[in-house]
């Protein structure tokens, strides 16, 4: 599973330097604005999440408007026109039919800069508050506006997750290889889904769309953290879930598979079956299981005819 | 010496098939003890049969069916199996149903994640 690719990104969040009389705004306009720089790193990404802690390394390479990650997972190249993943020895293009536009929650807010030395370079450090809570820690590089560590804290004020470049070279970037072959063009369709809500835990349901292998997809983000939540007929638990740790939310039992970058969830409601995988922090991933349908198991009745008649 | 024991009501309710029912009366045949058995049986029914019929007063026993027999050891197994029927299907693992491929989900996410802002974000330029 290609799961350490999205958090390498942290390695190439910001575009413009950040002044000391920071906000809100200035946040949305840090994380939204173009990021025009070139710059190869490597760096090592960790999550630790009640007792499961894993790590990955990650590779990326941007340059004129590119931007390859790479690793022993997957790999990934971006440009403005598409998103290139690959599968196997053969690449392939995802476009989506339908895209809602980025917007930051107010919920969030950008503390002033400190100056500070990270790598022998000069770097700002800057917080992100979540209401009174410091969510996320930016070490970032002043020559490239490349975040050089990233810290992401829990609802109580401790780190979960860290990604750290541990090489950065910002001069004579080769331009990544073109990935060939490229045969197949994938393009996901919105899906009306009236399922679930529009808002989870401060999260806005951005986009709905179908699911690969069915189901529906639909896709959360309060701009800064961000989550899929799958939904399909009820079915058999995948088997990476079958020995995955079991953790209480709301009165009620999941599973959950913490990767460096992100977490999946899986669930059984009666009727459906539900996967959730995002980066949000753990204290944000329970208020939104509150309000997802809970899992549990189908009346006996409705068991026995579905045995029967499918 | 196996004698009939509950292949008696069976006997007496009609429910033994042909051959079923020739060995249990070469049975009887040479079996005194189930002989005399039999005739307890079809004595106490016959007495049942003979009590008067009373009217339940409405209300005493809601649900209960009145003239209900006694099950037979052929329907008892029969309900058996029926009830390890029904717990099979509905307690047992039945037929897989199709697994999420968390690849694909993966995957999927991932490209609608590319090209928004934000930390996780992979970001090129965005479209």
């Amino acid at each position: 599973m290609r799961t350490w690719r999205v958090l390498a990104a942290v390695t190439i969040l910001l575009g413009v330097p950040v002044s000391a009389s920071a906000s809100d705004d200035q946040l949305a306009e840090h994380l939204a604005s173009d990021a025009a720089d070139e710059f190869h790193g490597s760096g090592v990404v960790m999550s630790t999440w009640g007792g499961d802690t894993a790590t990955g390394t990650y590779d990326v390479t941007r340059r004129d408007g590119v931007t390859m990650t790479s690793g022993p997972m997957g790999d990934v190249m971006a440009t403005a026109a598409h998103t290139v993943m690959r599968a196997g020895d053969e690449w392939y293009a995802v476009d989506f039919s339908d895209r809602s536009p980025w917007s930051l929650s107010t919920r969030y807010r950008l503390a002033p800069a400190e100056a500070t030395v990270h790598m022998g370079r000069s770097a700002d450090l800057f917080v992100v508050f979540d209401g009174d809570l410091p969510r996320v820690r930016f070490v970032v590089d002043r020559a490239t506006t490349v975040p050089l560590v990233t810290e992401v804290l829990d609802g109580e004020g401790r780190v979960f997750r860290m990604a750290a470049l541990i090489d950065l070279d910002d001069s004579e970037v080769a331009m990544p290889a073109a990935p060939q072959p490229t045969r197949m063009h994938m393009v996901v369709s919105a899906e009306a889904v009236a399922s679930l809500p529009e808002w989870l835990a401060g999260y806005h349901r951005m986009d709905t769309y179908e699911a690969a292998g069915g189901g529906v997809q639909a896709y959360y983000s309060d701009g800064l953290f961000s989550f899929s939540v799958f939904e399909a007929a009820r079915g058999a638990t995948p088997e990476l879930f079958r020995t995955a740790t079991a953790f209480p939310a709301s009165g009620t039992w999941y599973r959950r598979v913490v990767m460096p970058d992100r977490v999946w969830v899986h669930w059984n409601a009666p009727d459906r079956s539900y996967v959730l995988v995002g980066d949000l922090p753990p204290d944000h991933l329970v208020s939104a299981l509150e309000g997802l349908p809970r899992p549990g198991e189908r009346a006996l009745l409705v068991r026995l005819w579905r045995r029967l008649f499918g | 010496m196996t004698h009939l024991g509950d292949l008696l009501s069976a006997l007496l309710d009609g429910e033994l098939d042909s051959g079923a029912r020739r060995r249990t009366e070469a049975h009887l045949a040479g079996c005194e003890s189930c002989r005399l058995e039999l005739a307890r049986v079809e004595s106490a029914r016959g007495a049942l049969r003979r009590l008067p019929m009373l009217e339940t007063p409405p209300g005493l026993i809601p649900g209960v069916r009145r003239g209900r027999r006694f099950l037979s050891p052929a329907r008892v197994s029969a309900i058996a199996a029926m009830a390890a029927l029904v717990a099979a299907l509905v307690i047992g693992p039945g037929a897989p149903g199709t697994a999420f491929q968390l690849d694909d989900l993966g995957d999927q996410h991932d490209a609608r994640v590319v090209g928004d802002p934000g930390i996780a974000t992979f970001r090129g330029d965005r479209p």
